[in-house]
């Protein structure tokens, strides 16, 4: 009982400190809400720590909940994603939370309550937990997304997100129901055991139900025939609320996607194979158009981010081919995506909260000479984005080719390497743009802050991705990255 | 084989379910190309205005105020919470002491929700303009 | 005539059809989210019929968790309606045009 208490306390804590931070937020206090939910999403971040490593796959409260939420290595590395993504996000927009108005402490506690959203996504053995959960979130990021309600593109934003989001949440409904229907039960490891008891069954009616929850979860991720709003939503919403969606939310989806293919589907994966690889398809190319015909950086952020996504669909095809070392290939892109769409991120916000500009293209020219230091980072986020040898973009990506040219998927490899060329394209338009172009400017003062030290973090942390293996070998790898992910994944069977 | 005989009606719902989305689907196709088809295509500028003549059209002066939305709405999120307080009240004995506690917490947590409307000026009446 | 699962799951498929159509036809948001609400409570309607069919009570659970989540969806929906409302003084999708993408 205690130690059930202690699995789920950093859940709780994220809870408790969002509705603190709620029953607060009419109060004029002199407190800095973005430090004080830092500090929550900090101690339950040392909490899942403390438990990284330790074997364990318990049934929280069996008595109350049934099995409907899980605690086991797969969840701990998944929260620690999230909440240490959560944490940077709040970090490094730290300048540009003082220099817009409308950041109160409401804005704080809907980050909180969609952090708890999602870390209950990686926690769910449920389908219909898991449904909950990733209402908690989407309800959560509905809000932030229109939360500069003075902006009519965030509210436009918003309100297309919100229809589209409510549609796909129906869909998953419906889907629950034929699967309930099918199987009599919606608990993973029920449906999973109907699988396996009925080997002759064309089961119809469960891939029916499947194929819409896999719907809904790959419209919250932005696969192409799903993405209609992935690059307005993007552009519309807050800078801050961006970056959630582009990685964390992203990373918490990923959670709930690969335990249900791992654990659920996989019996069925002649099935899920050929959608897939269509899918697969739409999305690098549909993704690469989208993002080659941008012009704002916030946009062409948001596009490449339907690419991203493309990689991984890569892998999760590869898992459902039966080449289940694909899976630790997602968690490491998803990682290597984070930190170089953070940093990217990390600069316009630091850019939008001192020079309020609209983030064009147009408005780097010359960025080089003026800000050389951010330029460079800027460029070896870029590089590492577009997979460029010696950063941790491109060890992501070789792992993802690697595990389909394994499960015999060379066509789809071929593509992803072809899309990962196209993406030079647009990536590195950005960085000719900040160099090949003269200003008037005089070079801006380098200042160390909270958001420009992440920044640097950031960088640094996407090249010892790439090299660090060789240079400090007394110091972490990818690989030791890599190792904690096939630990934490051999937790789901 | 007993699980057949669960498949079998089901698999006459799906082929209605697609047979239900084709016919929706067709329906709302048909029609509009019927209309596109067979409406009089009389472009005359003056015979697509609303009215040929008379006034302008002008905003009803009774329109009801959205406030009233904010309190309807108010009262739907905590009106609906009592789904979860019948099933609760019809088991009371069987469930106990530890029922009451779960229940407590969670009406706790709609308090909190409460405390926060209120504190936020949801429940007074502004006019919006 | 008596009435089994398979009538209760024709209705709701017919109920999720209607929902469905008054999503893409409307541009009203607030007919907007009466379809997701037809389309939620259409899916319950499924829900508790296949749990009387088991004799297995998850299902009319289910059923009250998506009453909740249909409540909830459309208070923020209408919440942020309102907002909208505020600022442009009309609830029609087709004003939405500032974004193309």
């Amino acid at each position: 009982m205690i130690y059930e208490l202690f699995l789920i306390l950093p859940m709780m804590l994220i809870v408790l400190g969002a509705l603190m931070l709620m029953l607060l937020s009419h109060r004029e206090a002199p407190l800095n809400r973005n430090m004080l939910s830092v500090l929550i999403l900090a101690l339950a971040f040392g909490l899942t720590l403390s438990r990284l490593g330790e074997a364990h796959s318990v049934f929280v409260f069996e008595a109350i909940f049934g099995r409907s939420f899980i605690v086991d290595s797969f969840s701990t590395l998944f929260d620690l994603m999230i909440l240490g993504g959560a944490m940077l996000t709040l970090l490094i927009n730290h300048d540009y939370f003082k220099s817009r108005h409308y950041f109160d402490g409401d804005f704080f506690a809907l980050v909180l309550f969609a952090v708890f959203g999602m870390m209950a996504l990686s926690h769910a053995h449920e389908l219909i937990s898991a449904f909950i959960s990733l209402e908690i979130a989407s309800l959560s990021i509905y809000a932030l997304v229109g939360y500069n309600s003075d902006n009519p593109k965030s509210r436009e934003a918003m309100m297309k997100y919100v229809v589209l989001g409510s549609l796909a949440g129906a869909l998953f409904m419906l889907g629950l129901a034929l699967i309930y229907g099918a199987t009599g039960s919606t608990e993973l490891g029920a449906i999973a055991a109907h699988i396996a008891a009925h080997p002759q069954d064309a089961h119809t009616m469960l891939i029916i139900g499947g194929f819409f929850v896999m719907v809904t979860l790959f419209f919250k991720i932005g696969a192409v025939p799903f993405h209609a709003w992935v690059v307005d939503v993007y552009h519309g919403a807050p800078l801050p609320v961006t970056m959630l969606m582009a990685s964390t939310f992203k990373i918490a989806l990923f959670a709930v996607i690969l335990r249900i293919y791992l654990g659920d589907f996989a019996a069925l994966g002649d099935f899920w194979s050929l959608p897939l690889q269509i899918l697969c398809v739409l999305t690098l190319i549909g993704g690469s158009f989208l993002a080659l015909s941008q012009s704002n950086i916030k946009r062409m952020l948001a596009g490449s981010s339907v690419v991203h996504a493309g990689y991984m669909l890569i892998a999760l095809n590869a898992i459902t081919l039966g080449n289940f070392n694909a899976s630790e290939s997602i968690l490491f892109y998803l990682m290597s995506y984070f930190i170089s769409s953070v940093g990217a991120f990390g600069i316009l916000s630091f850019l939008a909260a001192h020079e309020h500009k609209q983030l064009t293209f147009e408005d780097f020219k010359g960025f080089g000479y003026s800000h050389p230091y951010l330029a460079a980072m800027m460029s070896i986020f870029m590089l590492s984005l577009a997979g460029f040898p010696s950063t941790i973009g491109f060890l992501g990506k070789f792992y993802i080719f690697t595990g389909a040219i394994e499960a015999g998927q060379i066509a789809l490899a071929a593509l992803g390497i072809f899309v990962a060329f196209v993406s030079i394209f647009y990536y590195f338009r950005l960085i000719a743009t900040m160099y090949f172009y003269d200003t008037p400017k005089t070079e801006q003062h380098f200042g160390f802050d909270t958001t420009t030290v992440l920044i640097l973090l950031m960088a640094i942390l996407s090249i010892w991705g790439g090299i660090g293996t060789a240079l400090l070998p007394y110091l972490p790898t990818p690989d030791a990255l890599i190792e904690l992910s096939r630990h934490a994944i051999t937790s789901l069977d | 084989m007993d699980h057949m005989n669960v498949a079998n009606p089901y698999f006459g719902v799906f082929v209605l379910f697609v047979l239900t989305f084709g016919a929706f689907f067709a329906t709302t196709v048909i029609a509009r190309l019927a209309s596109r088809a067979m409406a009089a295509k009389d472009t005359e500028k003056l015979k697509l205005t609303v009215y040929e003549c008379g006034p302008e059209v002008t905003k009803q002066p009774n329109r009801i105020s959205p406030q009233f939305y904010l309190f309807a709405l108010l009262f739907l999120l905590f009106d609906v919470e009592i789904v979860f307080m019948f099933p609760w009240a019809i088991d009371f004995k069987l469930l106990g002491w530890f029922g009451f506690v779960e229940m407590m917490l969670f009406i706790l947590l709609l308090a909190v929700g409460f405390i926060y409307a209120w504190k936020k000026g949801a429940l007074e009446w502004h006019n919006i303009k | 005539m008596e009435i089994t699962l398979t009538h209760y799951l024709i209705l709701s498929t017919l109920l999720f059809a209607i929902g469905l159509i008054g999503v893409m036809r409307r541009t009203n948001l607030l007919m907007l989210f009466f379809a997701t609400e037809i389309l939620l409570n259409a899916v319950n309607i499924g829900f508790a019929a296949i749990s009387r069919y088991y004799g297995d009570l998850t299902g009319q659970m289910f059923a009250f968790f998506v009453i909740a989540i249909a409540a909830s969806e459309v208070a923020v929906g209408l919440g942020l309606l309102i907002v909208w409302f505020k600022r442009s003084g009309g609830i029609d999708l087709t004003t939405m045009t500032s974004m193309k993408g």
